[in-house]
């Protein structure tokens, strides 16, 4: 598939063309380890914001000895490739706090990342409070930002970024109402090299490129119509074989609720506020919450009722990392739920770089028959 | 659903009374000395959840179910009895691990994974069991953990009573503390006003600061006598002053208990008097927390090998001054900066500025060895032990990392963590 090519390479490995040719080009690349992390602030300083993954990397024994087999796969990935020096490309990396597991990982990259790190410390609750801590923590990273790279970050850059942005969001947009039909004019493997893309090189050349596909997309069909119809939530799952695995078992994957998806895609910041810090801080709060957020459940929820009435979702995999405590609970919350609806709901928990096994097979395809009826 | 509150009650009135009594008359060896400071610590224990029973049944008052990232000042304030549920399994596997089990189990059948912290487990399942007190509402952080922070939107869903949840700054500077008081202004009297239906009295709250700067005097000067060697009291009791502090800082039950403690140590300290009934030969920070199911093993710990744990993180704070009364704004900013860097809150802070912390506390009480709980739900402590263990080979300090789940006594069984204790003092120590 000629069409899907480009965001295929871009989508893996994490080191590609893209980024080859940013860094050929003198520019600096800047990591960032969850979609908390305003990538805007970074993009308004000419810097490149990549979401660090680590694709197709199984071994962590590395990072096994300095985290804990009770830190999630993800993490441990993340510093298994700054070990490994695989994140050499990298002229900074941007922490978080959003779990334990993030919180340690930010430890350790503070300690063995030697490039610039900066910790951007996240609110764990919705509301007004939140919202500006939040335009507090942009502005330290900003001061961090203009004061390592000599660079500045002037409100004219801020709006510029956003609006590169709420172009990505558009287009994104844009592509997941063609999931709506049925087939979905993509597949969800299809969809998330698409997602994964678009986090890893300049936001310009990638909305260039779904502008350019979207009229090609208006009339495809991405497999069978009549499947059940299925929509993954979760935290870090990036894997498109992991997608793929499941929809060859006689499914489609529509909508998401990943970090990897719609918690990065969704909603649009308002361009004329006058606070660009702070339009940007109310679209990171009104986005589906991370269910670290204490009191997101509610909120969240309410989102992705809309999801599954829009999209005409059939049946929900909860695709969570093994060890993730807040997707333990949402998981929870989501069952009770989804339970008073009607809504099927498969729990698959999974190591980061799961592709697929003998018990996700089976559980799988006892979902799918579930469904079929 | 039982009855609520009455496991609790049947563990004061049936344990806890008689223990004070039997600590009173009759003091237990080897720490007959040491018998009427026990008797005021398990009086004290026994008054608060006997308050916490009364508010219950009074229809003025209401019982505040708390976090840690929290200390009690505001609830006293309102006249509302506190329950800092974090301590709250501690309370059983103390005195009955079979409701420990039971609550565990309350908790996975009802689809929380088992990989979560056994604390917030074990709160689940005493919330579906029905034993948590009726009358109450709760008041939330997001701090210190994640278990926290999935543990109270399903104790919210499951209970039908007022919740608030605050946003603790993973942050460590003055601006985050002023963050966190300006919601403990804005949200939190707002909302104790309108649960207890009682208006906000500046004065009072002013008079319950004052009366725990009191406390925290005491409880400041008996932790810097456990600097002095050997130290004026056993392992055991150093579990207690900070835990109760954060149960009960306001009240003035607390006061003459932390002022007994701080008045035995100085005392002790004064005469020359430290030496406890065994020699002691190595101090031990025991960084995060302690088994709470074997209360022996302190003392199995000081007769087998002269090892007195002088200081864990259920212990320490960063803060060494009292809280500034002069005005509203100085009173809430002292006391979010004790709800945010005491005892487990302290598990927000980065890594380094943890390690740090327990480096301080290391030589502040002339340690010789460390021990680090790898507790099974937390992935905060498990995920420092690389640094951690990485730092202490550079300074040569000999630790031993014990993967274990305080709570539960299933996970590893208080034999096979003497195993491991003793070997560790019996070859690396030796």
């Amino acid at each position: 598939m000629e069409w899907l090519r480009y965001f295929t390479e871009t989508a893996s490995p994490l080191k590609n063309p893209e980024i080859i040719a940013w860094k050929e080009a003198g520019k600096r690349i800047i990591g960032t380890v969850c979609s908390n992390i305003p990538e805007e602030v970074l993009h308004a300083a000419g810097l490149l914001p990549v979401r660090l993954r680590a694709p197709g990397l199984h071994d962590t024994s590395n990072a096994d000895s300095q985290l804990h087999r009770i830190n999630c796969s993800y993490t441990r990935s993340i510093l298994e490739e700054l070990l490994r020096g695989d994140l050499e490309f990298l002229d900074g990396i941007i922490t978080t706090n959003t779990c334990d597991h993030m919180l340690r990982l930010a430890g350790e990259i503070q300690d063995q990342a030697g490039v610039f790190v900066h910790y951007f410390s996240m609110y764990h609750t919705l509301g007004n409070a939140a919202a500006e801590w939040f335009v507090r923590e942009m502005e330290r990273l900003i001061a961090r930002v203009e004061e390592s790279f000599g660079v500045e970050v002037a409100e004219r850059n801020l709006r510029q970024s956003i609006a590169v942005y709420n172009r990505t969001r558009e287009l994104m947009a844009g592509i997941n109402e063609l999931r709506k039909k049925d087939p979905p004019a993509v597949s969800g493997a299809e969809y998330l090299r698409i997602v994964l893309s678009g986090m890893s090189g300049p936001k310009e050349r990638f909305n260039d490129r779904i502008e350019a596909l979207l009229p090609e997309l208006r009339n495809r069909r991405a497999g069978e119509a009549g499947l059940p119809r299925l929509m993954i939530v979760g935290g870090a799952c990036d894997c498109p074989e992991f997608i793929d695995f499941i929809e060859r078992k006689g499914a489609s994957i529509v909508a998401d609720a990943l970090c990897f998806g719609a918690r990065h895609y969704l909603g649009t910041i308002k361009e004329d506020s006058a606070s660009p810090l702070r339009a940007i801080a109310d679209r990171y709060i009104s986005r589906p919450a991370c269910p670290s957020i204490i009191d997101g459940f509610e909120h969240s929820y309410r989102i992705l009722r809309q999801f599954i009435q829009d999209w005409r979702v059939q049946g929900i995999i909860c695709a969570r990392l093994k060890f993730c405590d807040h997707w333990g609970g949402a998981r929870k919350m989501l069952a009770d739920e989804l339970r008073k609806e009607g809504i099927p709901l498969l729990d698959l928990e999974r190591e980061y770089a799961a592709t697929g096994s003998g018990q996700i097979n089976t559980r799988v395809q006892a979902f799918l028959e579930m469904l079929r009826g | 659903m039982g009855e609520s509150f009455k496991r609790t009650m049947d563990v004061v009135d049936g344990i806890l009374r008689p223990m004070a009594q039997v600590w009173k008359q009759s003091p237990m060896p080897p720490y007959e000395d040491y018998g009427h400071l026990f008797t005021e610590l398990i009086d004290t224990n026994a008054e608060h959840f006997g308050d916490i029973a009364g508010a219950m049944a009074n229809k003025d008052r209401r019982v505040a179910l708390f976090e840690f990232g929290l200390v009690p000042q505001l609830f006293f304030a309102f006249d509302c009895a506190p329950l800092c549920l974090e301590f709250y399994p501690s309370f059983f596997t103390r005195t009955n691990m079979s409701v420990v089990y039971e609550f565990l189990d309350a908790a996975e059948e009802a689809g929380v994974p088992t990989d979560v912290c056994s604390t917030d487990r074990f709160i689940l399942g005493a919330a579906l069991s029905g034993e948590l007190p009726h009358n109450s509402f709760f008041v939330t952080s997001s701090a210190p953990c994640d278990g926290t922070r999935i543990a109270y939107p399903i104790l919210h869903r499951i209970l039908d009573c007022p919740i608030l949840f605050l946003d603790a700054p993973f942050r460590y500077d003055r601006e985050a503390v002023q963050y966190y008081a300006k919601q403990l202004r804005d949200d939190l009297i707002p909302f104790l006003e309108k649960n207890t239906g009682k208006k906000f009295d500046l004065d009072r709250f002013r008079q319950v600061v004052t009366e725990s700067n009191t406390a925290y005097e005491y409880l400041v000067d008996t932790h810097d006598a456990y600097t002095v060697m050997p130290a004026p009291h056993p392992g055991i009791l150093r579990m207690f002053p900070f835990s109760s502090f954060i149960m009960d800082a306001g009240h003035a039950r607390l006061t003459k208990t932390l002022r007994i403690l701080s008045e035995d140590a100085g005392r002790r300290v004064k005469e020359g008097r430290t030496q406890g009934p065994f020699k002691e030969k190595h101090r031990v920070l025991w960084v995060h927390v302690p088994p709470t199911y074997d209360m022996d093993l302190f003392a199995w710990m000081e007769e087998q090998f002269g090892a007195m744990v002088v200081s864990n993180s259920l212990s320490s704070t960063t803060i060494l001054e009292p809280v500034d009364t002069t005005s509203l704004d100085s009173m809430l900013e002292g006391v979010a900066w004790q709800g945010l860097d005491m005892t487990m809150s302290l598990m927000r802070f980065e890594t380094e500025k943890l390690i740090n912390f327990s480096l301080d506390a290391y030589a502040r009480y002339n340690c010789d060895c460390m021990f680090v709980t790898q507790h099974v739900g937390c992935k905060s402590i498990c995920g420092a032990s690389g640094m951690l263990a990485k730092i202490c080979r550079k300074k040569d300090i000999p630790v031993l990392f014990i993967e274990f789940d305080y709570n539960d006594d299933r996970v590893l069984p208080p034999q096979l963590m003497r195993n491991q204790i003793e070997e560790f003092f019996t070859t690396v120590m030796d």
